[in-house]
């Protein structure tokens, strides 16, 4: 920050404690950062910590009906790893790809209309972002039915597509299967990929393309160079918003992903409750975090440390 | 490339966009005045018994006024939480940064029915607090910071400190900086941020059922409902009601504030 | 501002940004302050039962309502299973609503207390069958009170289904190919299939069975459309022929029956399944005399009868069936004496080796 000693009013009686007190307030931006951080760390650290160690400790033991046997083993994690676990490396890796199609699905289009909202749309733009969430305060579960009605059997696109001539019987493949999922997802999770990217594209200093048209680029170079990389920070945000939690969802591929529609977290649910597993239930979570954790490593990493490291600087 | 193919191509696709994010939703309101329980073509008849029977139904209207109540403190709080971090991890360099950033990710991570049992744990065996909306809201704001903070480090990452420094410089108080100067620069951030908290709690279901006391929010109770397929029709004249009442609600405001353009050659955002 | 000058403002637009945001946000706080309604504030005295939100209309307990001028408190909850686990964990309920063969797992969490019938002017004439179903009783002492019963058989939609006798293997039928449907629930697709394997017992099956029933299960996987989560999915998709037979549950066919859906419950020649789920007692119930009023509120036929007709629910109290007339049975297609039911029907059962007939179940599914 600024001039240190600049607006320190002089020359008060008893001000000199509160002044050195700014004084050295100011001269720690180190606890400043602190100061701002800490109700969000204080959250996490009273919230996530305990049900975090409740749920790794939880994975080192076994349960027997309804009795919990704390004494710690590996044979949760050992299964995990086992011939008997192949159901489980399974799912985790199906909910993986099916979470990564969505995200791609969903971030791809979602670009898009994010541009034509930061630069194509002049007024009334806050008006614009609020349309784009309102359709996301009717219940999930009614649009997942109203989806239903659209793909389905006897659905919109189907006697659309009867009435008009093009087929005489109607389409089985456009629900109950991954790609239905997709284009569920890609519905469901459009607003949380157009608000970051919006938001980074927004602030994009307009002289800067001014200048670049001025060089003599046209808007493809423009894009490229300019757009895209200042937008990075957006895009990333908007792909690991949909990808992070996607992979535990289970409810929309159990409801339009047919009978291929499971997905580790159902898995997940189920070993909480009727399978009364807890124990595995916690080590499936652990394994599957560790795999979102590592997928999303690699992504950032690929993205470019150097470019990494100057937003993040 | 023609820059004025792209510009139509790009509005073209905005509209599709547009058209591909209602179209479903628009369904709502029209199965809503069907003469049917189930959603499904073709049309029977034009009834308003559903929406008799929505305000008949006293619980479906508690359960949405909670879930309002809940998604309203849900943004405010987690915003403001989420702003402050994000100043705090795009304006100064220390060591651990990562690390921190990671940690307040996590939230997202984790799968909410875990999360959910624990909360409930730790609240009912560890703290012995009793559940109620106030418990929800604790456990939507654990998942929502980490949506406010990403949100608004997208817009505040690379902030010109220069601005702030000038406005210190001239006299004001750092107080007054941030409202006039950060605040103002941070608006669609923050804006975004409460759209987004607010959706995510206002439809939020398995956190909310574990952490909930005696009243439900409208996705708990909906979801519920699935038993009894005849009264989803209810739930779909209430869906259609919210629809349409924010859609009035907006299109007032925006006509509210041209005349206060008008009037006073306001700027925009 | 006084209020006719923000009145006077509002209409010329006059009043800048900030004011208003100030006002949303002063708007926003009384919003979020306020209590939900009077009602709410009135009821938090009454007995705490946790189930379906379905439940929530008086017509279920009329005396209750009667006696205490409103409804209980009604938490509600989507999942048998969930709702147990929130119980364990710490969330304190006069009564919830499972089915029978889940109080063993509420028992085995040591959940429940005893309810002492003899406080109950209704239990008298509860069909017998139903007062001893298996584990809902320990030591003599009654830990269920059976309220509603019903039966779980093929759905099937006659005009777009020809089949020669009535039978489970309907849906393992090949000529329906991608028609068809079972309940996404472990704990009663997989009976069903043991059932058509010819188990001995379809709720406590032998690993060799099991493996039986896998191979079944991994036949009958590519015919059907989906697995259903809810009666809900299951009834939209025979009403709009996108399936054409699917297990599910007699209260199915009147609503389907309701909008003119053509629409056929199977008598299968294997047997019927029959369920019944109803209430427990929770161990610390702070309001235990309310309990027991609103437990008895549901036994008597006043409620039973709105139980049936409203419902299409069996109810447990021989005394609403003396109360119902010929018609008002023939239209929910109850028999006069369920006895019948009860004594041919094969009524479902808590299954022992739960884990791992889910986890076969999952392996089905996921195609692993």
């Amino acid at each position: 920050m600024a001039a240190t000693g600049a607006i320190d009013s002089g020359g008060r009686p008893g001000a000199s404690g509160w002044d050195s007190l700014r004084r050295f307030w100011r001269r720690r931006p180190g606890l400043r950062a602190l100061v701002l951080l800490s109700p969000a760390l204080i959250i996490l650290l009273v919230m996530m910590v305990a049900p975090l160690l409740l749920t790794v400790a939880l994975s080192f033991a076994t349960q027997n009906g309804f009795q919990i046997d704390r004494t710690p083993t590996l044979a949760n994690y050992a299964m995990l790893f086992s011939p008997e676990g192949n159901l489980y490396r399974i799912l985790i890796v199906k909910s993986l790809w099916v979470s990564f199609t969505a995200t791609v699905a969903v971030v791809v289009l979602a670009y898009p209309m994010a541009y034509y909202l930061a630069f194509r749309v002049h007024r009334r733009k806050l008006l614009w972002i609020i349309l784009i969430t309102v359709p996301f305060w009717t219940s999930y579960l009614l649009r997942v039915f109203a989806w239903k009605v659209i793909l389905g059997f006897n659905g919109a696109i189907n006697s659309g597509l009867i009435w008009t001539g093009v087929i005489d019987k109607p389409l089985e493949f456009l629900l109950y299967n991954p790609t239905a999922v997709t284009i569920t997802l890609a519905h469901a999770w459009a607003a949380y990929a157009i608000l970051p990217i919006y938001v980074s594209l927004e602030k994009i200093d307009r002289s800067l393309l001014e200048a670049a048209t001025d060089l003599g680029d046209g808007p493809l170079r423009r894009f490229l160079r300019i757009t895209l990389p200042l937008s990075l920070p957006g895009t990333i945000a908007a792909t690991l918003l949909v990808f992070i939690p996607t992979v535990g969802d289970y409810l929309t591929p159990s409801l339009v992903g047919g009978t291929s529609g499971i997905m580790v977290g159902n898995s997940i649910a189920t070993l909480y409750g009727k399978a009364n597993n807890g124990p595995m239930g916690a080590a499936l979570s652990i394994a599957m975090m560790l795999a979102i954790t590592l997928v999303v490593c690699a992504f950032l990493v690929l993205i470019g440390p150097k470019r990494l490291r100057r937003q993040a600087g | 490339m023609h820059s004025k193919a792209i510009s139509r191509l790009l509005t073209a696709f905005a509209l599709a966009y547009l058209a591909f994010l209602y179209i479903p939703v628009l369904l709502l309101p029209l199965f809503s005045f069907n003469d049917n329980i189930y959603i499904t073509f073709p049309l029977k008849g034009f009834t308003l018994k559903w929406y008799e029977a929505m305000v008949a139904a006293q619980p479906l209207i508690d359960s949405l006024v909670a879930s309002v109540q809940v998604g309203f403190a849900v943004s405010v709080v987690s915003t403001v939480i989420g702003m402050l971090a994000a100043m705090g991890l795009t304006r100064y360099q220390f060591p651990g940064k990562g690390l921190i950033t990671s940690t307040i990710m996590l939230p997202l991570v984790i799968p909410y029915i875990i999360l959910g049992i624990s909360l409930l744990s730790l609240a009912r065996q560890v703290l012995d607090i009793d559940l109620s909306l106030w418990t929800i809201v604790a456990a939507h704001v654990l998942v929502c910071v980490p949506l406010s903070m990403l949100v608004l480090i997208a817009r505040m990452e690379g902030f010109d400190k220069s601005l702030e420094e000038a406005s210190l410089d001239l006299g004001e108080g750092a107080w007054r900086t941030f409202w006039r100067v950060t605040f103002p620069l941070a608006v669609p951030g923050i804006v975004s941020s409460f759209l987004l908290c607010f959706s995510t709690s206002f439809d939020e279901f398995v956190l909310a059922f574990f952490l909930s006391g005696n009243q439900p929010t409208l996705p708990i109770y909906m979801y519920s409902l699935l038993r009894f397929p005849a009264k989803v029709a209810g739930a779909l004249a209430l869906a259609s009601c919210i629809l349409m009442g924010s859609i009035i609600l907006i299109v007032f405001a925006e006509w509210y504030r041209r005349r206060g353009i008008q009037s006073q050659q306001e700027g925009l955002i | 501002m006084q209020k006719s000058e923000f009145l006077d403002r509002l209409q010329e637009g006059k009043l800048s940004r900030r004011q208003v945001h100030k006002i949303l946000i002063g708007a926003g706080m009384a919003l979020t302050t306020m209590p939900i309604t009077r009602r709410a504030a009135q009821a938090a005295d009454e007995a705490i039962y946790f189930t379906w939100s379905g439940y929530d209309d008086p017509g279920f307990f009329p005396a209750y309502v009667k006696k205490h001028g409103g409804n209980p408190q009604m938490p509600v909850f989507a999942d048998s299973e969930e709702a147990r686990t929130k119980v364990q964990n710490g969330f304190v309920v006069d009564i919830d609503h499972p089915c029978s063969t889940d109080v063993k797992r509420w028992t085995d969490a040591n959940l429940l207390q005893a309810i002492d019938t003899s406080r109950l002017t209704g239990w008298g004439t509860v069909f017998p069958q139903l007062k001893s179903l298996q584990n809902t009783q320990i030591d003599g002492k009654q830990f269920f009170i059976p309220i509603d019963w019903g039966n779980t058989s093929i759905l099937y939609r006659p005009d777009l289904v020809d089949i020669k006798e009535e039978s489970w293997t309907l849906l393992w039928d090949e000529r329906y190919k991608g028609k068809l449907s079972v309940a996404a629930d472990g704990t009663s697709s997989v009976p069903l299939a043991g059932i058509v394997a010819g188990a001995k017992n379809p709720f406590d099956m032998t690993e060799a069975e099991v493996a039986q029933v896998k191979e079944l299960l991994v036949k009958q996987k590519p015919l059907l459309r989906f697995y259903w989560d809810s009666n809900s999915t299951v009834e939209q998709a025979l009403a709009s022929g996108e399936l054409v037979a699917s297990d599910g549950w007699n209260s199915s066919v009147v609503a389907l029956q309701g909008q003119g859906v053509p629409i056929k419950f199977m008598n299968p020649k294997e047997g019927i399944m029959s369920y019944c789920c109803g209430l427990v007692l929770t161990k610390n119930a702070p309001h235990l005399d309310k309990a027991y009023d609103l437990m008895d509120a549901m036994l008597q036929p006043e409620a039973g009868k709105w139980l049936v007709t409203a419902m299409g629910y069996g109810h447990s109290n021989k005394a609403t069936f003396d109360a119902l007339s010929d018609d008002e049975l023939k239209a929910v297609n109850l028999p006069r004496d369920p006895t019948v039911f009860f004594e041919k029907s094969i009524f479902q059962q808590y299954i022992p080796n739960t884990d791992v007939i889910q986890k076969m179940f999952e392996e089905v599914k996921a195609g692993a």
